[in-house]
């Protein structure tokens, strides 16, 4: 607004005297954390590569008392598929959901950002 | 635009000529810092291409998509944090304020509602308004705490991000809903923020939220950069005695930074709650580490009145890039989480030396 106003991000124009903010009390050498920022892209890069050994995100099938399903692998984006259906004695079977309660049922196609749970919900016979 | 890119072609022609100026070892060192002070860059640089040679679906539209929608979605905490961070200061109560808002708009806009037995869904503007008026008074009082009683601002938002935890708990647990997960939203809700802009492929589809974080890219900007207010804040991150002393009103400038910043929180609620489609008490865990880290990568600095919208913007979209590139190398989750607090640091030293060179 003010074309005399001293502060500014601008680059360009004169700034104040900065009092340092959270490196006000900074006193160390250079090489120091030169070193420490090669150090720690060294071992970024490690991290990396030994992080990336797991074959896929897993997600898990809690039957919650009906049969066992096997968990199965996905690739990161991959759409989701319908595992085969477990069974019950006496409860019929109504389909997963993404949290215990069976409130928030699972959109099959949706693709895979990371590790899930998914759970059974069942209905009792009567 | 056109401005700051012969601004940058300034900045590199004066290094340009410094250069040729230097004698043999001055050019080394110069080299030497030129690298370092870009290693974060480098380093990304180099992932992807590494990346993108051994997955070649990374390169592939359903995969750039993906990571300009992340990156819309991350894109309002990031503003907002941003200038708390140009105060020398951050915010570490952002997540679960995000969660918060996502919590109140998701009670409000839910067909079958086990919080308020009986409610309809209201117009999404009510919920939304609320979220932010709550979030704006979370803000507040971090805002005042920092202005007022001079604490520092992490321990200020340490103290209220577990009283807004504490919040969403209770909340959850309002009515019949005894804290479980909120789902089932009403579509026009969901259709205004997740409806698609634009289908490129049967998979990539650009959602309305990537055009809203845009706008909100717009509007910070101009606040930043067009405004009393936004100077005030450049001002006072500088020097904050040299401020007061040119007759900047110092604690109110503070008090509507942290403000302005958890409107943007309460903002990505409102996005987060509509693209994931449940929110639960962890809605919101940890986004602050992301916004932090994006911002000092983009070159918001800690020395404070430093930082751009544009770097905050790059820093959003290279952590996405780099993230959704971890992900399609299959990198464990629990690795991730070392690897981000390993960004932060790394990002940090980078910063700290440009300071001390330049002094």
């Amino acid at each position: 607004m003010n074309s005399q106003y001293p502060y500014t991000n601008d680059k360009t124009t004169p700034q104040v005297h900065k009092d340092g903010g959270l490196y006000k009390n900074l006193n160390v050498p250079v090489r120091t954390l030169s070193i420490l920022i090669i150090g720690g892209l060294i071992l970024l890069v490690f991290l990396a590569i030994s992080g990336s050994q797991s074959d896929g995100f897993s997600v898990r099938y809690n039957s919650q008392g009906g049969s066992d399903v096997t968990e199965q692998k996905y690739k990161y984006l991959d759409p989701l598929s319908e595992p085969e259906a477990p069974s019950r004695e006496g409860y019929t079977f109504e389909g997963w959901a993404l949290d215990q309660a069976c409130t928030a049922p699972v959109e099959f196609g949706q693709q895979v950002e990371q590790e899930m749970e998914l759970y059974a919900c069942w209905k009792a016979d009567e | 635009m056109s401005e700051t890119q012969t601004k940058k072609k300034n900045r590199m022609q004066i290094w340009l000529d410094d250069y040729k100026a230097m004698n043999p070892t001055d050019k080394r060192r110069a080299i030497g810092s030129l690298l370092l002070n870009n290693a974060m860059y480098i380093i990304i640089l180099i992932a992807v291409i590494f990346i993108g040679i051994k997955e070649p679906k990374y390169f592939s539209i359903n995969s750039i998509v993906n990571i300009i929608n992340l990156t819309a979605s991350k894109l309002p905490i990031a503003l907002g944090i941003g200038g708390c961070i140009v105060l020398t200061g951050t915010d570490i109560s952002a997540g679960r304020m995000v969660g918060l808002a996502a919590v109140i708009i998701a009670s409000m806009s839910i067909t079958n509602n086990r919080i308020f037995p009986g409610l309809e869904p209201l117009p999404i503007i009510v919920p939304l308004l609320a979220a932010m008026a709550v979030c704006g008074c979370i803000g507040f009082v971090n805002g005042f705490s920092v202005a007022k009683f001079k604490l520092h601002p992490f321990i200020v938002t340490l103290a209220t991000q577990l009283i807004t935890y504490g919040i969403i708990l209770i909340y959850l647990k309002l009515g019949t809903n005894n804290g479980q997960t909120l789902s089932g939203f009403d579509p026009t809700y969901r259709n205004i923020v997740n409806g698609t802009m634009l289908s490129l492929s049967a998979t990539a589809k650009i959602p309305f939220y990537v055009l809203y974080a845009v706008i909100l890219v717009i509007v910070m900007w101009i606040i930043w950069n067009k405004t009393t207010f936004g100077k005030n804040m450049f001002a006072v991150g500088s020097n904050e005695e040299a401020a007061t002393v040119s007759g900047v009103n110092v604690s109110r400038t503070i008090i509507m930074v942290f403000v302005l910043a958890a409107i943007m929180y309460a903002l990505t609620g409102f996005i987060d709650g509509a693209r994931i489609a449940s929110v639960n008490a962890n809605t919101g865990l940890n986004y602050e580490c992301d916004a932090i880290a994006a911002c000092v990568i983009g070159g918001v600095s800690f020395v404070g009145g430093t930082g751009r919208i544009s770097g905050i913007v790059i820093g959003v979209l290279l952590l996405q890039i780099i993230f959704t590139g971890l992900n399609y190398m299959q990198v464990d989750q629990n690795y991730l989480y070392i690897i981000k607090g390993l960004i932060i640091l790394v990002a940090c030293a980078i910063d700290m030396r440009k300071y001390l060179t330049k002094k």
